[in-house]
């Protein structure tokens, strides 16, 4: 029940949480919905229960106020009971009044609190077994395939392939997501995976570091964002030769390379999956950070059940009214599944930048990349930067039948 | 390489300098929870 009645929902809002993230600090608190299982004593819901249905609790028996009935004796709050009022507080009937914290302090318990972490926990399974399947799937990659090599062998020459500039803001962009990725992946596998090794108190200083990078790094991570996002849209736009690229695979187990211009399409689906799930994680990770300041998900499903899209899938309506506290599960829970989603694509970039591809790793690390790596992926790309030159080019090295850039060094 | 290590350390700077705009600021779930601030009536 807990996975299934969240994360439907919260992968339906993939898009519009982008452009809804930024939802007014106003909020609206209501009481947690009771949940199923409770156990009410009327004579439906013990029949539903004989039934092995759920049987829902309503106001009707949590009421903290209930007259006393003629001819009993009374405790010292009438006819209410230590029960009745820890069921109210439980599913947010009580009437509670705060001195300070506003209405998201007035819920005292939070029953809802349960489903989340029941699927806290599994999309940390499932998570957890997506990367550790998809390190172990490019491992035999790497393996049966071996790495890609260049095309002719290494020219000898080379040519710009990123500025400084933009080696900067990739590096901030990486360095940071490094650091997110790994004390993400401390905290949510802390109680199951760390302690049991670590122990309690050294789990304990790791998780405040953890805690203090993640949430102060973040800002480095949307800087890096932003940066990539303005030096390299322009390159990112969809082209003619993107599908045909996709269908080929880009030819590089087959070697029959697809020519592309500065960004080939799978480094256009990367960039574009890093944009838009980084403008997500980000906006549900500033959601966490800032508690309760920036609801996102009741508007957003809201808006997805005006689109029909949820019954068109079969789906119940998306839930319109939700506490704070459920708006920063939803928050939480969207940030992990991104997060891991997000983990899982630059594993794989990261594969085939270094030990996957002959050359590709010098392309941001000092800049400069072999001729011949970059007529192999980015032919069209090297012809337009000989083309700017206005120089004639030299043939590489070992390349005499391939066209004439002129190399940079 | 070496734009590799100013931007791990540029990563830490913005870190920090966030820490020290914000994080002193009071935001925290905890300190937004505080249960000792809870009373009931």
């Amino acid at each position: 029940m807990a996975l299934s009645r969240c994360v439907t929902p919260i992968l339906l809002c993939l898009l519009l949480v982008l452009t809804l993230g930024t939802a007014g600090s106003a909020q609206s608190v209501r009481p947690p919905e009771a949940p199923a299982e409770a156990g009410s004593q009327t004579l439906e819901d013990i029949l539903a229960r004989q039934n092995g249905e759920g049987a829902a609790r309503s106001a009707r028996d949590l009421s903290t106020a209930m007259p006393a009935p003629d001819g009993l004796p009374l405790g010292t709050r009438g006819a209410a009971s230590d029960s009745d009022l820890w069921q109210a507080l439980r599913f947010g009937t009580a009437d509670v009044s705060v001195s300070a914290g506003g209405p998201t302090a007035r819920v005292i318990m939070q029953d809802g609190g349960m489903w989340w972490l029941q699927a806290r926990r599994t999309i940390a399974d499932y998570g957890g077994w997506l990367l550790l399947g998809l390190i172990v799937f490019l491992a035999l990659i790497r393996i049966i395939f071996g790495r890609i090599k260049i095309h002719g062998g290494r020219s000898g020459q080379t040519i710009l392939r990123f500025t400084d500039l933009e080696r900067f803001g990739h590096w901030l962009l990486a360095s940071s997501f490094l650091l997110l990725a790994f004390t993400g992946l401390f905290s949510i596998f802390g109680r199951n995976g760390l302690i049991p090794f670590l122990g309690k108190d050294a789990y304990s200083t790791l998780a405040i570091g953890s805690k203090w990078i993640h949430n102060n790094v973040s800002w480095a991570f949307m800087a890096g964002l932003v940066i990539i996002f303005i030096f390299w849209v322009g390159h990112n736009l969809p082209a003619r030769g993107d599908l045909k690229w996709l269908l080929r695979g880009g030819g590089l187990l087959t070697g029959n390379h697809v020519p592309a211009k500065k960004f080939n399409a799978g480094q256009k689906l990367v960039f574009w999956a890093v944009i838009l799930l980084g403008a997500s994680v980000s906006v549900s990770g500033l959601s966490l950070i800032f508690p309760f300041e920036m609801p996102l998900f009741a508007k957003t499903f809201a808006s997805l059940n005006w689109t029909g899209l949820p019954q068109l899938m079969g789906l119940d309506t998306l839930p319109e009214q939700m506490s704070a506290q459920e708006e920063m599960q939803y928050a939480q829970l969207w940030h992990a599944i991104v997060g891991f989603l997000m983990m899982a694509i630059i594993i794989a970039h990261i594969y085939i930048g270094s030990v996957g591809m002959e050359g590709a790793f010098e392309a941001m690390g000092d800049g400069d990349v072999d001729l011949n790596w970059a007529r192999d992926h980015h032919a069209l790309w090297v012809e337009e930067v000989m083309a700017r030159k206005a120089d004639p080019p030299a043939p590489p090295a070992n390349d005499p039948a391939a066209p004439d850039p002129a190399p940079q060094a | 390489m070496k734009i590799i290590l100013l931007a791990t350390v540029a990563s830490f700077g913005i870190g920090l300098l966030a820490w020290a705009l914000l994080g002193q600021s009071g935001f925290s779930s905890a300190d937004v929870l505080a249960s000792e601030n809870v009373r009931l009536d």
